[in-house]
Order: structure tokens, then C-alpha cells, then sequence
């Protein structure tokens, strides 16, 4: 099962060298990657993640000049390229430890986040480390160029050990697995720690599934992934499987479509998920429900937002907009390809729109008999009742619950409506004695600082002289004292922008 | 660390032996004596064996993906992970990008993008347990899933659906650092709902029966509670059953209901590209009409699209025509074509409707690809084409 790794230079690699060929580098002008310090991109310091990620490239390219036994120029500036890597991160972070094992690196405590390509590559060749008995190396003081070299060239080398310098020390495999392993069970424990506040990890989960909705019933905003709903959904779902949950759902501070609508679509989601559980459907079921009702409304993206807001009597020409409305659905749904879950969830955003035309139309629509369109006509009218529109103030639960036994019971199935009010029970009796009313809103709760770090024109003159002088083939000592000067000011620079 | 159970509790089953592997010998079973001191390395080997099933069958389903030919590998897990968690109780891995670990030991390995487990690892799933045996279908769909190219929705979630109860998997929320944006607007959320919670309104009652005892609160409240076991809920058991059964009913009717749907949206049509976009949607959907050979909804359907065509101004009409000679040519591949007559052998058994569907169906096949689909189709047939002549 374990793959050996005895060809550098197959073709997941064969990109990364030719990218770094001689020539290719003396051109790499202003390119931000692992041959260029860059501690400013864009204007933003790096974060130690993302060093990280260079300082992995980097020593990948030192093995494969110590493979090529190179001794010229790309050897030694790579060489000043990981120096300078780690003397600002050492300035950085106090101390330094880079380490990895089975696929996961870390610096210091800060796991690195890669792509698929990267860490599979990096993985690879860091075999050649582990082979060895070791699992990193920590650096605890400024290293000079000499003991970094010898260090690195033993390290990197597959037959051979690296010494301990002055600064330098080689991190045994074990030691790397013991840190990997206490970083993981830190993860549980916090993993544990947020399911001891489960109020607090519901309230999380929520807010991300409005954010999604947010994003969704935004035509500006890129469209998000369907799968984040379904972990969000499953979150919540396993948090409350099996207990009784009380949930009335959460309110929007103004009557605006814009800020009402997500919240009534979460808060739909959330009461047919729950009924859900409540009805004894199976978890995938449940899901499928939930995502149906997050997207039972998309057809609204089409239609003009002064048309949702509206208190007066529609028109004949906004009527017509309305009824379209299950035929904009769908071709929202189904887009430009087939999928027989897209479909069903078309059927019942239909059958759901259905229920309201029906007193107004005669025209032939689909029958409202799919059994999760019925479920969410129920939880989508009571949350719908319980909350402040335009035209109308809100109800209170126990009224939305009247109401739909009294007037509105035609549209519902009368089994599943016996069983929605029994399930809603517990919720409508906690909530009796507390206002109908929403809290007055403060506003923005607090103000976000959106001033960022400004660019710090000098440093960026510095740099672009330093990497000018860095090509240089041969240095005069003016010059080797010019550079030494940029780099100690480049750093002092990056130390002050980071505190 | 895992530790052997006890003397006392360990169980080889007698009907359990281990039978020869196709991919090489398996160790002995030991006995109990033998067992309890099992030490840590004995425990990765047999870890290490256990997988090497899922990892045939992985081989398997990269190179020609069929359900049930991961059986038999589905089943040997099955089985020796009944051995491992009799000897060595629950089996706990870590997950890492492209290993499984016991005990800081790979016992798996696939580096593939969209196998098991990068998958897992990608969506913040960082342990998996397996508490207990499986039986032989929880392994075969554990493997289903798994295995099955191009999911619509996480690994992780799929599996969670999957309601194994001897599967654990412990995942955390967050996998990558989020957009600076984003986390600013979920902490605003967060901050929203909390005082909305914190104050006098309806939402602070949201959630507070998570903190809460299920029992306490149907002895304080009086309202009958759900029970995660069922014992008494909102529905009866027969009701609930019949729930599923009108689920189970709902799937199997899905493509004729279509029509109905497909007929609503064509009321609208007002571009020809719409026309043009049906045809993705109409032909999956007329294409599974014809495996369930419900001739009476395809009939509806074609027929839906000739009669909207009519109807239409002259350059949508032109495009409906086109859209039903591209739905019958796809009707009638060579493939269909065995449908179709497997239909009109068994003519006379249809009902009325579905009789009239059919006959329906070969006419409009006749009357636009023309009587040489029909000739070909004849000659599947072991009678005579139940289809009225056009010169009638």
C-alpha cells in the first residue's frame, strides 16, 4: 500500500522544475512565490500559514538542487531565499518548528493549509525525510548562511543525518507524530467543547445556514455550494436528533423583503427539518426535505424586489409576475442539465406556490399531493403568520395555530396539520408569557475596523531594490552591503506591520 | 491505546472462521488465551488486512464500477471486522489526507483526490470509529457509498445518512480559515441572534430544549413528547409507516408527474431557447417512462409537447416540432427499441389507458420518423404491432 517515491521527477513534478529553470527565474520578475521573499503581496503581510506553504516549496526546491548536486547561483539563492524565510519567521514567531507527518504539515502549532496537488506533492517528497527517522526540524535562533547550508543539505539528502548546529536542530519522527497527535486531540476536545454548549452551536449553525440563504436569494452573489447547506443542515440535525426542540425561529429588525425573506426561508428549513425528525423520516430524508425548502423559492431571484415589498393590491400585470413564479422555479432548478433530485425538488417548489394560487386561479396547476411540499406549506405558513410584513403585523403563535385549524385548514392535510400543532406544542407553550415583539435593535452592534494596514510605499521600493540586487550574478561590496542593509530593514519592517 | 478485552469477554464466534483471501492467506484465528495479550502490532496487521478488502474493492470500482461486484469484498470486511472488534473491541482510526492510522500506524493508503481518504479529510472528518460488528448490508452499502463515483453532497454526509449505528465519525466544523468577509458577517449573525435570544422576545425560546431532559419536560409541560425511540410522538407508528409508504409511492411516480410539471412550464414558453432547454429535461424524463414502460404518461407527454406546439406562433411551433422528432429518435435507439417491443408483446395485458398510450406512441412513431422504425421494431416483436393502420 505505501507507494515509494524513487522518481522525483515524474510528471507531478516535472511543471514545479520547469517553472524553476535558470532562465525562468532570472525572469520571474515581481513573481510572488518560493524563490522571492515577499513578505508584503498586495499590501498585506503574509500570514505564518502562509510562509509556511513557501518555506515547503522552498526546501522542495533545495533537494532537488542538492539531487543535481547544483553548485551555482539558483543553489545559493535558494539557499538566501530559505535563510530569509526563516529568520523572518523566526523574528516572527520566537521560535520555529516545521514538521509533518502522513500528509499533514504544521508550522509551530498552525496547521498548513495546501491544495490537493501541493500537499500530495509535498507529501511525496518529504518521504524522503521521514525514511530517515525524522519528522521536521526546529530552528531556536537566527541562522547564518553556512550552518543553514550543511544543515539543510543533510537534511534534505536521503543518505544522510543532519547534525545539530547552533541554532538548527532535527526534529525525530516521533516528536513530530506526538505534537500531530496533541494538536488532534485538541481538536476533539473543542470538538467536544461546542457540543457541552449545544444552544451556542445551534444559534452557529443558523447563522451560517442564513448566511447561505443570504447568498443563495442574492442574484449578485456568486452562487454557494449545495453541499455546505447539507452540513450545516446535517449539524443541526444531529445536535437535535432525538430531543425535544423547541424553535419559533428568528426574526429579521425590518419589514424589508431583503432582510425578512432569508430569515423566513431559514426558519422554514429549520421547522421542516425538525417536524421532520418529528414524523420519523429517515436522516436522508430529512436533508432532502430541508435543502427543498431552502430553494422552494428561488424562482423569486426573477422577480423585481419592489414587487415583494408591495402593501397595496397587486395589479393585474404583478399578479401575472406572481403566477409565473413555480415556472421561474423551475427553470432555476433544473438550469441547463437534468437530475432527477433537481426534479423532485422542482415538484414540490411547484406544488408548494400551488397551494396560493389556487384560490385565485382555476387555471390547471399541480395537485398539492407531494407529502414534503405539504410539510413545507405547513411550517412555511406558520413562521410566515408569526412574522411582520409589509401589509400586516405579526401574529402571535398560538394565533398562526388558530387560524390554520380554523379558516386556512382546507389547504392543509388535516393528519399532518394535527401532527404539526402537537409538534409546535412545547415550542408555543415556552414562549407564552414573553412579547410578541422584537427586541429594539441597537444598530450595528459594533463597527467593524475596515481600515487595513496601509502599503508602506518605502518597504516596497526596498523590496523591488532588493530583489534587484538578489539577480545580480556578482555583487560589489557596496552592494553586498546595500543588500544586507535591505534585508535587516525589510525585516524590522515586517516585524513592526505584524505587531 | 486499544486494549484487548478481558479473558471472559472474548468471543470467536464458531461459525466464524476465517476463509482463505483472495488476496492471500489469512492468519488463524487465536485463541482466547493467546488473544488477551495481543500486542499492538498483531492489532495494526489485522487493521491493515481488514482494509486491504476495502482497498480491492476500491481497485475494483476505479476500473469498472459495479455494485455487486464489491460484494464479496463488502462481506469479507464485514466479517473480519467482526474478528477485530470481538479480539480487540472498538476499531478507532485517525484520518489524514491520505492514510488511515491506528495508533500512529497507516493501515490504509490512497493518495486519489476522490477517494476515501482525502474525501473525508477535505470535509473536517479527523476520526472514525467502528464501534461494533457490521452486518454484511451495512458493510455492502457502507461500500455503495463509498466507492460510488461523483456524489451530489459530502462523503461525510452521505454516510451519516447511511444510520449506522456502529459507525462514528468525528468531524469538525470549520475546514479552511474563512474569508475575512464572511467571518465578520456570521459573528454580526451570531451577535443578532443572541440578543434576540437574550431579551423578551418569541426567539428566546429557540433551542432551549437541547439543555433539557426529554423526560423532565413532558412531566412539566404535559405535552406528549417525541422520543428519539419512538415510544410516543407526533404519529402513530402505522402512521408513520404509512408516511414511508407514501414516500416509496411519491418516487416511483415521479416521472409521470413530470409531465404534469413540463406541461405548466411549456404554458409559458415564450423563446425558442426555452424550447431548446426542455429537450435536456424532457428526454431523461421521457426516456424513464419507457424503462417503467408507462406508456399512458410518455403518451401525455409527447402528446403535451405536440399540442403546445399547435398552439404556438409559427417559429416556436417550428421548434416543438423539432423537439418531438429529437424526443422520439431518442425514444427509439436500438436499446429502446427492445423496450418498446417487450410492450407489445405484452399488449394485451396493459390496461385500457395504458393500451391506448402505447398504440398512441407507435402511431406518433410511425407518423414522424415514418414505417421503417416501425419495421425494425416489428421484427423484435414475436407478434403483430398493436397499431391502428393510417390507411384505416
Amino acid at each position: 500500500m505505501s507507494e515509494e517515491f524513487d522518481n522525483p521527477y515524474d510528471e507531478d513534478f516535472a511543471f514545479l522544475a520547469k517553472s524553476f529553470s535558470e532562465q525562468e527565474w532570472m525572469q520571474s520578475e515581481g513573481q510572488h512565490g518560493f524563490l522571492t521573499i515577499d513578505p508584503m503581496f498586495e499590501g498585506t503581510p503574509l500570514s505564518p500559514q502562509q510562509v509556511g506553504v513557501h518555506l515547503f516549496e522552498t526546501l522542495f526546491h533545495l533537494s532537488e538542487c542538492f539531487q543535481e548536486e547544483r553548485d551555482d547561483d539558483v543553489l545559493s539563492l535558494a539557499m538566501q531565499t530559505l535563510e530569509l524565510h526563516l529568520n523572518v519567521l523566526f523574528e516572527a514567531e520566537a521560535q520555529l518548528v516545521l514538521y509533518g507527518h502522513e500528509g499533514l504539515f504544521f508550522l509551530n502549532k498552525t496547521p498548513l493549509h495546501m491544495s490537493y496537488q501541493e500537499r500530495k506533492w509535498a507529501s511525496r517528497w518529504w518521504r524522503v525525510v521521514e525514511r530517515k527517522g525524522l519528522g521536521g526540524f526546529m530552528l531556536m535562533g537566527p541562522t547564518t548562511h553556512q550552518q543553514s547550508l550543511s544543515f539543510f543539505e543533510a537534511f534534505l539528502r536521503p543518505d544522510q543525518m543532519p547534525e545539530p548546529t547552533n541554532s538548527l536542530y532535527p526534529l525525530p519522527l516521533h516528536n513530530a507524530q506526538a505534537r500531530i497527535a496533541s494538536f488532534e486531540n485538541e481538536q476533539l476536545s473543542l470538538l467536544g467543547a461546542s457540543l457541552s454548549d449545544p444552544i451556542g452551536h445551534a444559534v452557529l449553525l443558523y447563522a451560517r445556514l442564513l448566511q447561505w440563504v443570504r447568498q443563495r436569494y442574492n442574484p449578485l452573489s456568486p452562487r454557494p455550494r449545495r453541499r455546505d447547506a447539507l452540513r450545516i443542515l446535517k449539524g443541526l440535525s444531529s445536535l437535535t436528533e432525538g430531543r425535544i426542540v423547541r424553535f419559533l425561529g428568528f426574526r429579521g429588525h425590518s419589514t424589508q423583503a431583503s432582510t425578512y425573506q432569508p430569515y423566513h426561508i431559514a426558519n422554514t428549513a429549520v421547522l421542516a427539518m425538525l417536524f421532520g425528525s418529528a414524523l420519523r423520516l429517515t436522516r436522508s430524508q430529512q436533508l432532502e426535505l430541508a435543502l427543498s425548502t431552502l430553494e422552494h423559492e428561488i424562482g423569486k431571484l426573477d422577480l423585481p424586489p419592489e414587487l415583494l415589498q408591495k402593501s397595496a393590491p397587486l395589479s393585474a400585470q404583478e399578479q401575472r409576475e406572481i403566477e409565473l413564479l413555480p415556472v421561474r422555479t423551475v427553470h432555476r432548478l433544473l438550469g441547463d442539465t437534468f437530475r432527477w433530485k433537481r426534479l423532485k425538488q422542482a415538484l414540490i417548489a411547484v406544488d408548494v406556490g400551488s397551494r396560493l394560487n389556487r384560490k385565485r386561479d382555476n387555471r390547471a396547476v399541480v395537485e398539492q399531493t407531494l407529502l414534503f411540499s405539504r410539510i413545507i406549506g405547513l411550517c412555511s405558513c406558520f413562521d410566515a403568520l408569526c412574522s411582520e410584513r409589509p401589509f400586516r403585523a405579526a401574529m402571535r403563535p398560538t394565533q398562526a395555530l388558530s387560524l390554520m385549524q380554523g379558516a386556512l385548514s382546507h389547504q392543509f392535510d388535516s393528519v399532518l396539520l394535527d401532527a404539526f400543532v402537537r409538534f409546535i406544542r412545547p415550542a408555543v407553550v415556552a414562549a407564552m408569557g414573553r412579547s410578541g415583539s422584537n427586541p429594539p435593535f441597537p444598530g450595528e452592534l459594533r463597527k467593524r475596523n475596515t481600515e487595513r494596514p496601509q502599503v508602506m510605499q518605502q518597504m516596497q521600493e526596498d523590496l523591488r531594490a532588493y530583489r534587484a540586487l538578489r539577480q545580480k550574478a556578482s555583487l560589489t561590496s557596496d552592494e553586498r552591503s546595500q543588500l544586507d542593509g535591505l534585508k535587516s530593514g525589510l525585516i524590522e519592517h515586517l516585524k513592526s506591520s505584524q505587531e | 491505546m486499544l486494549k484487548a478485552k478481558s479473558q471472559s469477554a472474548l468471543r470467536v464466534p464458531p461459525s466464524h472462521r476465517v476463509s482463505a483471501f483472495a488476496s492471500g492467506t489469512a492468519p488463524s484465528p487465536t485463541p482466547p488465551s493467546v488473544a488477551s495479550f495481543m500486542s499492538e502490532s498483531s492489532r495494526v496487521e489485522w487493521a491493515t488486512h481488514l482494509f486491504s478488502f476495502f482497498q480491492e474493492a476500491q481497485h475494483i470500482a476505479s476500473t469498472q464500477f459495479h455494485l455487486e461486484r464489491i460484494r464479496p469484498y463488502a462481506r469479507d470486511f464485514a466479517n473480519w471486522l467482526q474478528q477485530y472488534v470481538a479480539l480487540f473491541g472498538p476499531l478507532s482510526l485517525r484520518v489524514r489526507p491520505f492514510s488511515l492510522l491506528l495508533d500512529g500506524h497507516a493501515i490504509y493508503r490512497d493518495e486519489e483526490e476522490q477517494h476515501l481518504p482525502f474525501q473525508l479529510y477535505q470535509e473536517g472528518v479527523v476520526g472514525l470509529t467502528f464501534s461494533e460488528a457490521f452486518t454484511e448490508e451495512d458493510a455492502f452499502r457502507l461500500f455503495s457509498i463509498c466507492l460510488s463515483p461523483g456524489l451530489e453532497s459530502e462523503l461525510s454526509v452521505k454516510l451519516w445518512e447511511l444510520e449506522l449505528p456502529a459507525l462514528h465519525m468525528f468531524q469538525t466544523e470549520q475546514t479552511e480559515p474563512l474569508n475575512e468577509e464572511v467571518a465578520w458577517e456570521q459573528e454580526q449573525i451570531v451577535e443578532t441572534l443572541q440578543f434576540q435570544m437574550s431579551h423578551d422576545s418569541l426567539a428566546g425560546a429557540n433551542f432551549i430544549g437541547l439543555v433539557e431532559d426529554a423526560r423532565s419536560t413532558t412531566l412539566r409541560e404535559g405535552a406528549p413528547a417525541f422520543s428519539g425511540n419512538g415510544q410516543e410522538g407526533v404519529l402513530t407508528t402505522e402512521q408513520c409507516d404509512e408516511l414511508q409508504a407514501l414516500i416509496a409511492q411519491e418516487e416511483t411516480t415521479l416521472a409521470a408527474r413530470a409531465g404534469e410539471l413540463f406541461l405548466l412550464v411549456m404554458t409559458q414558453i415564450e423563446e425558442v431557447r426555452d424550447v431548446e432547454t426542455l429537450e435536456v429535461w424532457l428526454v431523461p424524463v421521457a426516456e424513464a417512462l419507457l424503462k417503467k414502460q408507462a406508456w399512458e404518461p410518455l403518451y401525455f407527454l409527447l402528446g403535451d409537447v405536440l399540442e403546445i406546439g399547435q398552439a404556438s406562433r409559427p417559429e416556436l411551433s417550428q421548434a416543438y416540432e423539432q423537439l418531438q422528432r429529437n424526443l422520439l429518435c431518442a425514444l427509439t435507439s436500438p436499446s429502446s427499441l427492445s423496450l418498446i417491443a417487450e410492450g407489445c408483446d405484452c399488449c394485451s395485458s396493459l390496461s385500457y389507458g395504458e393500451q391506448g398510450g402505447l398504440q398512441t406512441f407507435l402511431y406518433m412513431i410511425e407518423s414522424i420518423l415514418g414505417v421503417t422504425t416501425l419495421e425494425a421494431l416489428q421484427e423484435l416483436c414475436s407478434a403483430p404491432l398493436p397499431i391502428s393502420s393510417t390507411e384505416e
